[in-house]
């Protein structure tokens, strides 16, 4: 919102300086963001009247004598937009239009100009601020326009505008009064009185001529509580007066017509939205309803709008006028021929037009006025300014006004000083309590150990002990109250025991060498179709999505966590090692989220070097790194067979804990991202399995055995199954089965292969002797036949 | 006498240019059987008796001499030979160090970390809730009904059904209400949606900490104080807190919290707009409202809340100037922070 300062020194005569301003403003809740200063940069540009014009023979231009009360002027000119008597903006030999060029003395097919006439855009003005017929050719000056003035003293050019950005709360400020009434308030707390806000708009006094017997029908009080009608009659639509035109340009209103413009300007100054409807259209009494379904109305802007159960209406005897609050019907809108208006002053409930507003997608000024909460108790006073205004502009004869009112009297709000010493923790006294209210301007009476406060009707904030303590705190200063620290039964605070475990599993996955990353949770069908994701479950989908990409609720890590891996790839990180843990989502009758851990490897952990020591990510690496998570929380863990469709055929495996399957990894399958590697593992499913109790196991004293063997059979046979075979025996005294060497070929028959392993045995009694591990060797050879048929070759 | 200063002149000389395979010959040409002290020793019984006596010791000193200076020399060849054999193993120690390539935790969870033990060390519980709230959680309940202006200061991400993606970590103020009878401190942290478009500043998934803390005394004073106490733990002892006027609908007196700038103390400068001081989010005193609706009596209890960013909170604290680079995970960037 931008707020001229030279209309508010009008309206609030002070000695502040812009910044000041806006600092003080700032400081109080109504936030000056910025001050846009606004100088012209033309010079001798004066008022004229044209006393002649006439077209030059066999030319496109006119010869125009203009009178600018020194002196009688002749000037050339191509616009096609004028007429004797009009009054324009002239540009005098010497000066200098707003772009900066010169006009001087000119010569057109030997007729002499002496000086310019001036368009709009050559006197710097911003096309919104004009009609749009001023637009085109000399801009036309209302006819009360004095001649002989400097521009600027007809159209106020310079100006300091602030930049202000409101809170919701504050309704009582979104209009020119408003932000007057504030300044009203910081000269009150500056120097120290009572704010009085009757400077700003003094209520005229008006006769009324002739009856009003317009009937008023309310039938939805609570969303209509007041509504005021006056008739004015007799009126010249027409272009606004110079006086009027001037606030109209300060307050940035485009002009239309002085009925418009005086509906207009007294809701951007005073806050109160009016509407003005061709008397003569209507038919027979107002009635304040809800619209009925099927019924419809063309607006104002020419468009016919379904209406619906959540529309307030203005109807006559034969259907709706206007969409009340919002926008009027365009059957009785004012037109250049209209004689007589009927004027509406109205107060609706917020709620009532924020939800019509939104049901038909209309947003308005009005409508948002309303909907933040206007002055309950200005309607009058604002029926009573727009019909004097309209008394001056189009010489009409205001009717008395007739209103219907539901206003239930606001009730006062007690504020209790020991609730504001216990809310704000600090000591204020009654005797400044009252004078920070004085600032504000609320009225009270003091009970003792509490006042009882009616705040002016503006206030819409105003409705509970807490908003009055607020008030304390704005007019104090946020920054004038003590720090105290928290006092009370000191307890230790603690993270649930799930976020516990989590930070204990990102710190284990950072120990092994994983930099954790943190992707977007909203994915699009295209990536997850990179990605081959194909699930049963159904995609928790936006209702309104900012983009295609980021439609669904990601139902799975690998997806975005893919994505950082290639965008890695792109920008020539080389080696990848990542993880996250984040929530996934699915839907079923209802929304399920899950903690899900994605971990994607690709390239290498050490670096080639000069050493040849290099350790590159592969599929047992990433199996290393799972079965270190599954110990690291004590979780026994299987793996079996399975196929998912992001992963290589053949080098995939199902994780399996607790019986369950609770994860997979594998290499990536081909047309994804080559030599990269994914695990994905239930978070929740771990969380519930971890064993955090840790307990110390003894281990043997005595010196451990050493064996090494070597098995050779079937190179089919999986490897998991020869360590079955072994640790099956359930040897106690053995202690692990080191495989260190796969071996096929010569001398081996084709199909063979040889697993060479170093067992280690050890007793707590003894130290083992030769015959008893020979005694488990026997054991495991034959076990070894028996199971897969294997064959072991003992050293 | 002479014979003996003679050939310990002698000895000295050879032992300094004698070759070490020669040390051997030596030492037998001196000490050996035959060597030249066994020849004085041998010559004892010619001396005068007088002078006998300190003949003897002079001999026995001189072969003391040469045994000590041969053994050192023995030794120090030795450890020659001993550095000789170490010789292969010669590296270029100048190379650089074989390195395992480190994880890190990200960015943001080190921030949450950090800010959940300042305020665990001061007596609050971290709680959590769902990404996915109902209306009720995130609007309703924290007195926000629908058609309220303030729902358009936050754009909604909406599902079907009512629900929608949190925009904020205040539900779970309710959820702990709920729960919970006060005493409460308590704060939660976790990621929050915004339908607005990313830019610098902006991105439509971002992270809040939320605080809560009621009790029957409790008040604004202590809201400042708590949250003072916070930006010095994180920010630096001389960090301080400023309030301005601002409006949530949860709480009342409500308050924008600004920390004073980390890069100039305050006096100015381009990253806080030379205005000293660095908006890090809302705060204020629970709404009465918002306690009646969780059946907490407000004339009995009273508290304070707090939300600020986490986004924020790190990229002040390690001059990040841009939202978007959290949510781009380049390693470059991820690895800077350990
Ligand atoms: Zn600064």
């Amino acid at each position: 919102m931008l707020i001229s300062m030279k209309l508010i020194k009008e309206t609030i005569p002070n000695n502040y300086s812009a910044s000041q301003l806006a600092e003080k403003l700032t400081s109080l809740g109504i936030e000056v963001e910025g001050i846009r200063k606004i100088k012209h940069n033309f010079k001798h540009i004066t008022t004229g009247k044209i006393e002649n014009i006439e077209l030059i023979h066999d030319t496109k231009l006119f010869k125009s004598i203009i009178n600018t009360g020194k002196e009688k002027l002749q000037i050339i000119t191509a616009a096609t937009n004028l007429k004797t008597g009009n009054i324009i903006p002239v540009a005098l030999p010497g000066s200098k239009i707003a772009n900066g060029t010169a006009v001087g003395k000119k010569n057109f097919k030997g007729v002499d100009s002496h000086g310019m006439l001036c368009s709009v855009s050559e006197l710097g003005i911003e096309n919104d601020l004009v009609s749009n017929e001023e637009k085109e050719g000399i801009f036309l000056l209302p006819t009360d326009t004095p001649i002989g003035v400097p521009f600027e003293n007809v159209l106020p050019v310079d100006d300091e505008l602030f930049e202000v950005s409101l809170l919701p709360d504050r309704a009582d400020a979104f209009y020119l009064a408003g932000i007057a009434r504030w300044v009203e308030i910081i000269m009150a707390r500056d120097e120290n009185r009572p704010a009085n806000f009757s400077k700003i708009g003094q209520l005229p006094d008006i006769q009324a001529f002739g009856k009003n017997d317009v009937e008023i029908e309310i039938s939805s009080k609570d969303m209509c509580p007041f509504y005021s009608g006056r008739i004015i009659r007799n009126i010249y639509v027409k272009k606004s007066s110079l006086n009027l035109r001037q606030k109209l340009f300060l307050l940035k209103i485009r002009p239309i017509n002085n009925i418009v413009d005086v509906t207009n300007y007294i809701m951007k100054f005073y806050g109160q939205p009016l509407h003005a409807f061709d008397f003569d259209r209507l038919n027979g009494k107002i009635i304040v309803r809800t619209a009925k379904v099927g019924e419809k109305l063309t607006t104002l802007d020419g468009v016919e709008r379904k209406l619906n159960n959540h529309n307030l209406l203005i109807s006559d005897d034969s259907g709706p006028i206007a969409i009340a609050g919002v926008m009027g019907g365009e059957e009785t809108a004012v037109t250049e021929t209209t004689k007589n208006i009927f004027l509406e002053s109205a107060y609706f409930s917020g709620q009532a037009i924020a939800k019509s507003s939104r049901s038909l997608g209309l947003i308005t000024d009005a409508s948002t006025l309303y909907e933040k909460g206007i002055d309950y108790k200005f309607q009058s006073s604002a029926s009573k300014l727009a019909a004097n205004l309209m008394k001056a502009e189009a010489n009409g004869s205001p009717s008395e006004e007739r209103t219907v009112s539901y206003i239930l009297k606001k009730q006062q709000v007690k504020v209790r000083y020991d609730r504001i010493n216990s809310i704000l923790g600090e000591e204020v006294s009654p005797s400044d309590v009252k004078k920070y209210f004085d600032f504000e301007g609320f009225k009270y009476v003091d009970q003792g150990d509490k006042l009882l406060v009616n705040a002016p009707s503006f206030r819409q904030d105003i409705n509970i002990e807490e908003d009055l303590i607020e008030e304390v705190v704005r007019m104090k200063g946020y920054n004038e109250f003590k720090e105290k620290m928290l006092e009370g039964k000191i307890k230790s605070g603690s993270r649930t025991e799930f976020e516990d475990f989590l930070l204990r599993l990102k710190d284990k996955l950072v120990a092994l060498g994983l930099v954790e990353v943190n992707t977007v949770s909203l994915v699009g069908i295209p990536l997850l179709q990179s990605v081959k994701f194909s699930d049963a479950e159904e995609l928790v989908e936006l209702v309104n999505p900012l983009s295609e990409e980021m439609k669904y609720l990601r139902p799975t890590l690998l997806a975005t966590v893919y994505e950082v891996l290639e965008r890695n790839i792109n920008v020539g990180v080389e080696d990848i090692a990542i993880f996250e843990i984040g929530k996934i989502f699915h839907k079923t009758n209802k929304y399920f989220e899950k903690t899900q851990l994605g971990i994607m490897l690709h390239g290498k952990r050490v670096e080639e070097n000069g050493l040849k020591v290099s350790l590159k990510y592969d599929f047992f690496y990433l199996k290393g790194l799972v079965e270190e998570i599954f110990e690291g929380l004590n979780i026994a863990v299987n793996f079996s067979q399975k196929e998912y469709p992001a992963l290589h055929p053949f080098q995939v495996e199902e994780i399996i804990a607790d019986g369950k399957e609770i994860g997979c990894f594998g290499r990536l399958n081909k047309d994804l991202e080559k030599n990269s590697y994914y695990a994905s593992i239930g978070v929740d499913e771990l969380y519930k399995l971890y064993v955090k109790k840790i307990k110390f196991i003894p281990y043997s004293i005595y010196p451990p055995v050493k064996r090494d063997i070597a098995i050779v059979l079937n190179g089919e046979v999986p490897e998991q199954s020869v360590r079955e075979a072994i640790f099956g025996l359930r040897i106690r005294e053995l202690k692990s089965a080191t495989l260190f060497d796969v071996y096929k070929g010569a001398p081996l028959p084709n199909q063979k292969k040889s697993l060479a392993y170093s067992l280690e045995f050890s007793s707590f009694d003894k130290t083992l002797t030769g015959e008893e591990v020979d005694k488990f060797i026997n054991e495991i050879e034959l076990s070894i036949k028996e199971k897969v048929q294997g064959e072991l070759r003992k050293k | 006498m002479q014979e003996i200063e003679k050939i310990k002149k002698r000895f000295e000389d050879e032992i300094l240019t004698v070759m070490a395979s020669e040390i051997k010959e030596l030492e037998i040409k001196y000490l050996g059987r035959k060597g030249m002290i066994a020849v004085f020793f041998q010559e004892i019984k010619n001396v005068p008796e007088g002078k006998k006596r300190k003949f003897g010791q002079d001999v026995n000193e001189l072969k003391a001499y040469i045994e000590e200076i041969i053994k050192a020399r023995l030794e120090e060849i030795k450890s020659q030979e001993n550095l000789k054999s170490l010789e292969k193993d010669k590296i270029d120690v100048t190379m650089t160090g074989l390195r395992l390539s480190n994880g890190a935790p990200n960015i943001i969870t080190q921030t949450i970390r950090e800010v959940e033990d300042i305020f665990v060390s001061m007596g609050f519980d971290v709680m959590t809730g769902p990404e996915i709230e109902s209306d009720y959680y995130n609007f309703e309940a924290l007195n926000i009904p629908e058609y309220h202006p303030a729902r358009d200061m936050q754009d909604t991400f909406y599902l079907a059904q009512k629900m929608l993606l949190r925009t904020q970590t205040s539900p779970i103020q309710i959820r702990t209400m709920e729960t919970y009878k006060p005493p409460i401190r308590m704060i939660a942290t976790g990621r929050c949606f915004r339908r607005d478009a990313a830019d610098s500043s902006h991105f439509p998934i971002f992270h809040q900490i939320e605080g809560l803390v009621v009790d029957k005394k409790v008040s604004f004073a202590n809201l400042k104080g708590t949250l003072s106490e916070f930006a010095k733990r994180m920010f630096g002892k001389n960090s301080r807190i400023r309030f301005s006027p601002s409006y949530f609908p949860f709480v009342e007196p409500g308050a924008e919290t600004a920390i004073s700038c980390v890069m100039c103390g305050g006096k100015g400068c381009p990253v806080c707009k030379y205005s000293g001081w660095l908006e890090m989010g809302g705060s204020g005193m629970v709404h009465p409202n918002v306690l009646r609706n969780v059946s907490i009596e407000p004339e009995e209890y009273q508290g304070f809340a707090f939300g600020w960013g986490i986004e924020r909170i790190a990229m002040v604290k390690y001059e990040i100037p841009d939202i978007r680079m959290f949510y781009q995970n380049d390693l470059r960037f991820l690895r800077q922070f350990k």
